[in-house]
């Protein structure tokens, strides 16, 4: 039996103790708790009355009772005293049951202010649903379409092999490299009359920022919950906290508020500057989500220390709440029907008012599209706005009609994009195709090294570059992955999915070791790039990112995770592109017109 | 400031602080014990919700109470002392209340009503061994654990219990010996 016994811990941690028994979650319940603790004032004269004063009092009542029970008794002949001790046990055990009562008060008082809560927080969501979703919607719809469609992607892979296919004028190099005239590049050159190309839609590498940015400065939020000031981070914030809280302010003294008032501020400059970090990447394909973000700015910046403090504190709830639901468009990987739940409760129904738009003209042009189509379309709340503002898009409905035989839903999607740039900048190795922020960039660099022949120098330069680019750290067991395709750099955006803390703690630690080897490579080589512009910029950009995380010692969230993946995404993309004796296609953008959209589809 | 500095597996605490202070103290711990508390719960309470709902009591009596720890014993001793104490109140509380069913705290000699646990874990050794060991009366079962799973010693469970050593080392006979009525019963 000792035998067994000594293995008892091996046995039990094989069986009931498996897996983490106590989580993060676990941790930070306990954290509220405490946060609660803090709270409450340190001297509670209700408790003291009921744990000391109250027992006390009652014993000093019970022997006076006896003194003068006693008294009386022997005044009275020595009648009966077994009445004395019974209410003298009557008293404590009174004094017992009112202890309990305290409790019991407590409870119903915190019942009470619950359901007050709960009212409270009813209305609010009532005012939520009305001015928080509606107000924003048709905005948020805006910005939903030019940040999270990704039916741009469909529509140049379609074009890539219309393109292929359609090509029939190639003009060949001497290095045997070929360029069609559709601009579609094959083998390591640029043609000289090849448009330079600049991407306007959808880059891979900044939207996951933009979306981490926006999360991060939206994901926390201090409120005022009457006389608690409370920090709701993460999954804790919601639109209903927000507006409960705004419903709340209402009733929230000058002295509360003025009690908050630096930390409110703070919260808020803290907000405005990762909103203008963000607001960097945003101007470039959504357009409305910059201004968006800028009126949030303009909110924020209400918050100040003098002036009305109620007013401050609803301009800070309020750019909250645009965060907030900013955010929650955002972070959908898919195309958001404006019909989807907001938060953890609102469910916003997108009312039929796109049919009231259809008037007149655009009416008589919408009826006269296939039932199927007018069925898909007005199915669609921002298909069928679209419709109603855009004429371009009526004008490709209707030649698709015209032109495509079997005209479906499809088409619709992919010819409701207002934009006419068919190809955005790429490059293409083997059978994966990687669209590329800058496309100018790397083909200036690209045209520059391979057409002029490499020099030492630019051998060292691109010796350089593949010790830079051709390593970095994705998984999370710390491991170097040396990524093949952009599916192995794609991973990255797990970081935080699934890994437990000494995962991300040993990934953290071989990215710093990493920045460091980085740099010793990148310092002796950033001299030679001095003639060369771009790669110049290439490399003193890794340098002084690099340098930032020496400087950090650490990465600790998703976002900086992010900077470095896009860094090394950055690098990895050149290295691939210059260093790899593959042969490369090198994409150009091009702008069709209405008709050509439509034939090219009908193809 | 009346600052107490005591050092126990690594952990250095300073008590007597303010309420941030604390905090910091109470995450040190949460960190450094609190899957070995939540287990330690568990073996009593049976029920992992329970469990969790007695840590998060440990913790939260930790953090009223740090000011009051003398360093006499060391601060995992102390901690498991509480969650002794909270896991016995609570046990005491849900029986009154019922909220324990009653398999849980069967006796191992009903064997044809077993618990639901219980049917679960007789499936290998590994379970078995942990099964009886969480059948057993409490007052064997803890001490079971505490010298086996936690690898106490026998003075240190005395101190931790508040009993005596001698008691302790009855307790520890007695749950061996009935663990291998239990086995001898099970191997029938």
């Amino acid at each position: 039996m000792e035998e067994k016994l000594k293995d008892l811990k091996k046995s039990m941690d094989r069986t009931v103790f498996q897996g983490d028994v106590f989580t993060e979650g676990n941790k930070h319940k306990i954290r509220e708790r405490l946060k609660r603790e803090r709270q409450r004032p340190s001297f509670r004269l209700a408790e003291w009355f009921a744990r000391s004063f109250k027992p006390v009092a009652s014993v000093a009542v019970c022997l006076l009772l006896l003194v003068v029970g006693t008294l009386y008794a022997v005044s009275e002949g020595g009648r009966s005293r077994g009445g004395d001790a019974n209410s003298a046990a009557d008293m404590a055990e009174s004094s017992a049951l009112d202890t309990g009562a305290t409790t019991d008060k407590a409870t119903l008082k915190a019942d009470v202010v619950q359901d007050q809560t709960a009212s409270i927080e009813k209305k609010a969501l009532d005012t939520a649903r009305d001015d928080g979703i509606v107000i924003h919607n048709a905005i948020l719809k805006k910005i939903d379409r030019e940040f999270n469609t990704d039916l741009p992607f469909k529509q140049r892979e379609k074009y890539i092999k219309d393109s292929e296919r359609a090509s029939t004028k190639v003009k060949s190099y001497e290095n045997g490299v070929s360029i069609s005239d559709k601009g579609i590049m094959t083998s390591r050159v640029v043609a000289k009359d090849g448009k330079e190309v600049d991407t306007a839609l959808l880059p891979f590498q900044e939207r996951p920022l933009i979306r981490a940015l926006i999360g991060e400065v939206a994901g926390r939020g201090v409120l005022i919950m009457k006389e608690n000031f409370i920090a709701a981070g993460g999954t804790e914030l919601s639109l209903s906290k927000i507006a409960v809280a705004k419903e709340k302010a209402g009733g929230l003294s000058k002295q509360i508020l003025r009690q908050y008032q630096e930390k409110l501020m703070n919260a808020a400059v803290g907000k405005i500057q990762r909103i203008l970090e963000a607001q960097r990447y945003t101007g470039k394909y959504s357009p409305t989500l910059e201004k968006y973000l800028d009126e949030t700015i303009n909110m924020l910046r209400q918050v100040k220390k003098e002036g009305n403090l109620k007013e401050n504190y609803q301009s800070y709830l309020e750019g909250l709440k645009r965060l907030y639901l900013v955010n929650q468009v955002l972070s959908r990987s898919e195309h958001v029907k404006f019909s989807i739940q907001f938060g953890s409760q609102t469910t916003i129904q997108q009312p039929d008012q796109g049919k009231k738009k259809l008037t007149g003209e655009i009416r008589t042009s919408f009826d006269k599209l296939p039932g199927g189509i007018q069925e898909y379309i007005k199915s669609q709340p921002f298909l069928l706005e679209h419709y109603s503002e855009d004429p371009g898009f009526r004008e490709r409905l209707k030649l698709a009609d015209q032109m495509i035989s079997d005209f479906n839903s499809n088409d619709v999607d992919v010819l409701v994009q207002d934009s006419v740039k068919v190809i955005g900048p790429q490059y293409q190795r083997k059978d994966h195709k990687i669209i590329i922020m800058s496309g100018k960039r790397y083909k200036k660099v690209y045209e520059h090294v391979y057409q002029n022949g490499i020099n030492d120098t630019e051998q060292k330069i691109l010796n350089g570059l593949d010790e830079i680019g051709n390593d970095f750290y994705l998984k999370q067991d710390g491991s170097v992955v040396h990524p093949k395709k952009l599916g192995d750099i794609g991973h990255a955006k797990a970081w935080s999915t699934g890994a437990t803390a000494e995962d991300l703690k040993e990934v953290s630690d071989a990215i710093v070791a990493h920045a460091d080897d980085k740099l010793k490579v990148i310092n002796p080589i950033l001299p030679l790039t001095e003639d060369y512009s771009l790669l110049n910029g290439l490399f003193s950009n890794a340098k002084s990112y690099y340098r930032s995380v020496l400087d950090r010692g650490s990465i600790t969230t998703g976002l900086q995770y992010s900077g470095y993946y896009s860094m090394a995404r950055e690098l990895f993309i050149f290295d691939d592109v210059l260093n790899q004796p593959v042969p490369v296609k090198f994409m150009t953008e091009e702008t069709l017109s209405n008709r050509e959209r439509v034939e090219r589809l009908a193809q | 400031m009346n600052n107490q500095e005591h050092s126990t597996s690594g952990i250095e605490i300073g008590v007597n602080r303010r309420s941030a202070d604390r905090e910091e103290i109470v995450e040190i711990l949460m960190n450094e014990y609190g899957r070995s508390v939540t287990q330690l719960a568990f073996t009593y309470v049976k029920d992992w919700a329970l469990a969790e709902d007695v840590t998060q009591e440990v913790f939260v009596t930790c953090y009223r109470k740090i000011k009051t720890f003398k360093g006499h014993s060391s601060i995992k001793t102390w901690l498991y002392r509480v969650t002794v104490n909270r896991s016995k109140d609570l046990l005491g509380k849900a029986k009154a209340t019922g909220r324990l069913v009653e398999s849980i705290q069967h006796n191992s000699s009903q064997q044809n009503a077993l618990s639901t646990e219980e049917e679960f874990l007789k499936l290998d050794e590994d379970r078995q061994l942990t099964s009886f060991v969480l059948s057993l009366p409490i007052k064997y079962r803890e001490i079971l654990i505490l010298f086996y799973y936690e690898g106490f010693a026998v003075k240190e469970i005395s101190r931790l219990m508040k009993m005596n050593e001698k008691t302790v080392k009855t307790r520890l006979h007695r749950g061996r010996l009935l663990l291998k009525e239990k086995y001898e019963g099970g191997e029938q």
